[in-house]
Formats: C-alpha cells, structure tokens, sequence
C-alpha cells in the first residue's frame, strides 16, 4: 500500500481527535503503580539482601582457598619452620621426596621412635578424570637433621605432615600420573596407594568434544550467511546489482553449508530438503505447508531432547532463542522495506530463515 | 507502557468499530477502566487494550439499532475529494475482518506480529493476508 493511500486511510478513520487523556484515569494509574510498588520493594530488597549475602559468601570462600594454597619449600624455609616448630605445607611433588628424607632420617637416628607413635599424610592429586591418592605413615614425633654447609640444625617436629595437600591440574587429554620417586619402596612405614576414578563428567566432555569438532567450521560459515542474507535483504530496493551480488554469494554458501550436512550424514536433512523442495513450488504456500514446516521442527526438537544431553539441548534452546530475537528484529524491520515490492520475497525470506535455524539446530546435533 | 500514548489508538479503533465519537469515547475509556484492573495484563498491554476494546463495541453493537449505523459521507469530503470516497467504499466492501486487519496495520500502524496475536495465526499467514487484501483494495480503485 503506497503512502498516499495510507494518508488518506488516516484521514478517512483517524481524523477525529479524542478528547483529552481523563483524570480519573490518571489517578488510577497512579494508585495501581503505588500498589505494583508495594509490592515489589520488598521482593527487591529480599533479592538484593540475597545477592549480597552470597557474594559475601563466595568471597569469603574465595579468601580462604588463598590462604590455603601450597607455597613453595625451599630447604631455609623447612629450617626456619622446623625452628619455630609450625606445621609445614608442601607442593605435591616436593612432599613426596622431604617426606622420604624425614623418615629416613627418623629411622636411621632413633628407630625405636617410629614404632611408637604414627601418624597418616595423605597427598591428593586430583584431574577431571583421575584421582591419585597417596597416603605415608610416618611417626608422629620425629627428629630432624638438616645439613647445612656450616651447621647442623636438631629439632622435634610435631605434626609435621598433618595438613592435607590437594592441587587441581589442567585438563588435558591424557590424565598425567605423577612420577612415584624410587625410595617409596626402600622405606618399609610408606605405603603408596593409586585409585582411579572414571568420574560422571567424562561423559559430557564427550559431548563437548563431539560438538565443538564439528561444529565451529559450519557455525562461522552460517554466521557469514546470515550477514548475507540480511544484507541482500536491505539491498532490495536499493541497488539491483548489488542485491543480486549477495544473493548469489549467499546461495553459493548454502550450497556449501548443504553439503557439509550432507557430510556429516544428518539423517534430518534429506527430509527437510523435501519438505522444503515441495514448499518451493508456486501452488504450495498454503497453511498445510506451514503446519508441515511446525511439525517437523517439533518433531526434531523432541527427538533432541530425547537424545542428547540435557547440557547441549540448552545450548541448542539458547541459539533458538537467540535466532528468534534476530527473526523478530529482522521481520519488524528490515522487512518493512521490502514488503511492498513482492510477495514472492516475503515467502523465499521466510523460507531461507527456516533454514537457517534448522540448520542452527543440526550443527548442535551433529 | 504509556497509557496516554495508547488512548488515541484505542479511540480510532473504537471509532472504526462504532462509527460514533461520543460511544467511541465512552467505549475507549471504559476499555482502560478494564485494564487498569488487571495488571497482569500488563506484558501484553496493547494486544489485551485491543481485545477488551473489540469486545466493548462488539457488545456495544448489539444494542443499536442497525439503522443507525450507516455512516454517511459529509458533503466536505465528498466535494473534491473522489479518492477518498472511492477508498471508503472500497473498504466498506471488505469483509469485516479484513476492513479491521487494514486499520489495524495502516490506520494505527500496528506490527504485524501484534495483528498476527490477535487473529490467532502465524506471522507468516497475516503478512500474506494482509498483501491479499491490499491488493483487493488496489483492484476496487
């Protein structure tokens, strides 16, 4: 509809002004925005007091994993420890050899000591996929002898090796099992245990690997055709030769993009080619057509949630969600431009981003 | 939403309806009366200020007589101005549902998503209705 014939639409049925916005509607505004606010300020404060005491929380939390980090042994810092008779911390690799040296030491100076009193130092390395446990008896009153260049220092260590050392190491690809030094078996008080634990998250780092080895290629692609499609959109009724250059690189990209879901061998795909095949042609816009197109994305949606993991169904809702707000903003907008020069773009549009989101979904599914 | 901002909108869509200025003042103010006593309809404002509205007239309708119905052309319009009566007829020759999409869209300028709400279909259906009708629209002139 051109814009003459709009204007004189106005004219014809909005030509009479209302008389002005009354009062007492005004004034019931006011009350029910008084009311709203009633309510809602204490719900506010209620969360706010909520976030607050959380983020107190966690930072608290967060203060004492600090204090509880391992710090680095050096031999003057055991001296100046094993002085002041404190409880020493140890990084996971040096524990295992100091500890080694102290029993030895323990059982060469007074043997009978270690017999008496033991106590149990458990070191813990832990991966997403394995945890290593270690576990040393050694006595719980031990002598010490340190040898240094111009002195020898003698001290009784209480509690040496009661703290508990955990560290957390990057993932990698093949859990690393540290090295066991070769005197664990020499010293008869040390016992080494090693578990291995399958933990329940591997199978989603499964998942993940799958998605992201296929799917980062064929989402930048899709992204790129996107701008393409958007661009030969605005290009419409601007420049013909233009709107014809984006459209062909567009539908050179779709090409490619089919081609790679034929590929991964989609079993959706030769389907929706179908139904899309059929929906082209000039006598199928009709509504069966479109509650053909619902069902099969119901359907697809359903067999996703049935299938995958609930983790990478989310993702797939969010980009759902994501594509519905660029739909909306597009169909609102640019659309506008284009609406009166043809109904058969409206229709190709509509299509090509039924497509694209079908497309959206099976990069998260394959 | 601003209430202020919807009341004109509100008082063409009634007066599309009633073909009256007071009855359609009348029916736009006790459309707000009812929606500021729901809140809850508060996410969906425009669509519900529709709703509530087209069911006023619809009732408000029924108790006129039909004979008083028929609006007339005013000799002012009527002189010199031959497109807009051509146009005003060809409305009047729409079904009722189709007459109300056109104010809807181009009158009030309403998103088609909106339109779309109100009828019950998809956005796809009501862009393809609406063409249809222009295009009816554009054959009648």
């Amino acid at each position: 509809m051109n814009r003459k014939l709009r204007k004189t639409l106005k004219e014809i049925y909005a030509s009479e002004k209302p008389s002005e916005y009354p009062d007492f509607l005004k004034e019931i505004k006011k009350e029910r925005d008084k009311k709203q606010f009633r309510f809602a300020a204490p719900v506010m404060a209620l969360f706010l007091a909520a976030f607050l005491g959380l983020y107190g929380y966690c930072e608290l939390l967060e203060a004492r994993n600090h204090s509880a980090e391992p710090q680095e042994e050096t031999l003057e810092h055991l001296k100046q420890a094993t002085q002041q008779k404190q409880p020493i911390a140890f990084s996971p690799a040096e524990s295992i050899t100091t500890q080694m040296e102290t029993v030895s030491e323990t059982s060469t100076s007074n043997p009978a000591l270690s017999a008496e009193l033991s106590t149990t130092q458990t070191t813990v390395f832990t991966t997403t996929h394995t945890t290593i446990r270690m576990e040393t008896t050694v006595p719980e009153t031990a002598v010490t002898q340190i040898h240094l260049p111009n002195q020898t220092v003698t001290e009784t260590v209480p509690e040496v090796f009661a703290e508990e050392t955990e560290t957390f190491l990057p993932e990698t690809t093949a859990p690393p099992v540290p090295e066991v030094p070769a005197e664990i078996t020499a010293i008869p008080e040390t016992t080494a245990v090693l578990e291995t634990t399958v933990t329940e998250e591997t199978q989603e780092s499964e998942w993940r690997c799958l998605d992201l080895s296929r799917v980062s290629d064929v989402e930048a692609l899709q992204a790129s055709y996107w701008e393409l499609r958007r661009q030969e959109a605005m290009n419409w009724s601007m420049n013909s030769r233009v709107y014809e250059d984006s459209g062909r690189q567009a539908d050179e990209m779709l090409s490619e993009l089919t081609t790679l879901h034929r590929e991964n061998g989609n079993p959706y795909y030769e389907r929706y080619h179908s139904i899309l095949v059929n929906g082209i042609a000039p006598d199928s816009h009709t509504r069966a057509y479109t509650e053909l197109k619902d069902t099969f994305m119901n359907e697809l949606l359903t067999d996703l949630e049935n299938t995958i993991s609930p983790d990478v169904f989310q993702a797939i809702q969010a980009s759902q969600q994501d594509f519905q707000e660029k739909f909306d903003t597009f169909w609102e907008g640019d659309l506008q431009l284009s609406y009166e020069m043809g109904s058969l773009y409206t229709d190709y549009l509509e299509m090509e981003l039924i497509q694209y989101r079908v497309l959206l979904l099976m990069n998260y599914f394959y | 939403m601003k209430i202020e901002s919807e009341y004109t909108r509100i008082f063409h869509y009634c007066l599309y309806w009633l073909h009256h200025k007071e009855d359609a003042e009348d029916m736009t103010q006790e459309t707000f009366l009812r929606y500021l006593q729901h809140p809850e309809y508060e996410s969906h404002a425009r669509q519900y200020l529709y709703t509530i509205a087209r069911n006023l007239c619809i009732d408000k309708l029924r108790k006129i007589p039909p004979d008083s119905l028929n609006e007339e052309i005013t000799p002012e319009q009527n002189l010199g101005i031959p497109e807009r009566v051509a146009l005003k007829m060809a409305m009047d020759a729409l079904p009722d549902e189709d007459r109300e999409i056109i104010i809807l869209r181009y009158v009030n300028g309403e998103k088609i998503s909106l339109i779309a709400e109100m009828f019950g279909v998809s956005r796809f259906v009501m862009s393809k209705r609406i063409r249809q009708v222009t295009q009816k629209l554009k054959k009648s002139l």
